[in-house]
């Protein structure tokens, strides 16, 4: 079941990519997921894709890879802030 | 009675254990180089660049197919009465901006009769192009547009809106579209004549349609001037929207923004310099 709603909320995360008009929305679900599922590791695969897609120019000094870090930073972050949550303490 | 089973049992899975995490992090060492290798040495960004591309474009056609079926569909239920007074209104607003329009294009054309005069051809081939993708969807304000080397866009080519209007360059080219990094875009440098004097300086990008340029506090440059790209032809790039002027600071920071909201622009051209247009 746990399963099945990962992989509906994935579909919906790479259609937000694609689709949606504001990038704070893909954003906002990565976030929302990252928080109701153990382990989600797809935060870093997204903002890969969002880099292959949309990176370019002189942003962060030309850096082409500013979601992918960022993806692994908020990670970090939020695992480590669950871990110190009771709710999420027993995962 | 010593029993000594159990604590051999556990040395024992200890150390497979133990050995299992060296397998497991001797695998992900060599997946990890493996992948930097790919990224740093065999062009594993433009392969990867070109799949999710790829993926993307179909999925954004996709997408605009079906909101102009939708649109197609709301004109259909929408009463007759609120059509036909939007037509009327729609009618009166493009009569004013022809007749507006008719000056503006003799001068226009008077410009381009003198420049042909004196050996100057100013006409550049442009093909139109659809946007896919705007910079709302992204930190990075790039557009993805629907032309790419099927028409023979190339890296640097210029990107327009309006006819005009100078909005970015074309940074990435794959096969149906194409990566355009908008002068707006945060950190992009790019040459303007700013004021009545036209002053040639370097304009910065600040994303959202804004840009920055620092000037000499004793320049005159005042709120409403219009900034241009430099060239025979000079392109419109924005208007200067806010000076800031600091009595201990012997510049003046002025802001302005783009003419046109690039997240509303939906079609672009795309100037091919001195190329043949393939389809």
């Amino acid at each position: 079941m746990i399963m099945t709603r990962r992989i509906i909320v994935d579909i919906v995360v790479i259609l937000s990519i694609f689709c949606a008009p504001l990038w704070w929305i893909t954003v906002c679900l990565l976030v929302f997921a990252t928080f109701f599922f153990k382990r989600y590791y797809e935060i870093i695969l997204a903002g890969l894709i969002l880099d292959l897609l949309y990176g370019g120019g002189a942003f962060f000094w030309g850096f082409r890879f500013v979601y992918t870090v960022s993806g692994m930073v908020l990670y970090v972050a939020l695992t480590t802030f669950k871990k110190q949550t009771r709710f999420y303490a027993g995962e | 009675m010593i029993i000594y089973y159990p604590r051999l049992a556990g040395d024992r899975f200890a150390s497979m254990r133990k050995q299992r995490n060296i397998q497991k992090r001797t695998i992900t060492f060599f997946v990890t180089v493996g992948l930097v290798s790919i990224f740093l040495f065999a062009d594993g960004y433009g392969f990867l660049s070109r799949s999710v591309g790829f993926m993307a474009v179909s999925l954004w056609k996709t997408q605009n197919y079906a909101g102009n079926l939708w649109g197609g569909f709301r004109n259909l239920v929408r009463s007759k009465k609120s059509l036909v007074d939007e037509n009327t209104k729609l009618k009166e607003d493009l009569r004013v901006l022809s007749m507006k329009l008719l000056d503006r294009n003799l001068l226009f054309e008077e410009n381009l009769d003198l420049k042909e005069a004196m050996g100057r051809s100013v006409l550049d081939r442009t093909v139109l192009a659809s946007v896919l993708a705007g910079p709302g969807q992204s930190l990075y304000d790039t557009l993805i547009i629907d032309i790419g080397e099927d028409f023979g866009v190339e890296i640097g080519d210029e990107v327009l809106y309006a006819g005009n209007i100078m909005i970015g360059k074309v940074t990435e080219v794959l096969k149906r579209s194409s990566k355009v990094v908008l002068f707006s875009s945060p950190g992009e440098l790019t040459d303007v004549l700013v004021g009545d004097e036209k002053i040639t300086t370097t304009a910065k990008g600040r994303a959202g349609g804004n840009y920055e340029i620092r000037l000499p506090r004793d320049i005159a440059i005042a709120e409403g001037d219009v900034v241009l790209l430099p060239g025979i032809m000079p392109r419109i790039v924005g208007y200067v929207e806010y000076i800031d002027v600091k009595t201990s600071d012997p510049f003046k920071l002025i802001l302005f923004r783009d003419v046109v909201d690039s997240r509303q622009v939906r079609e672009v051209e795309v100037v091919l310099r001195d190329k043949e247009i393939k389809k």
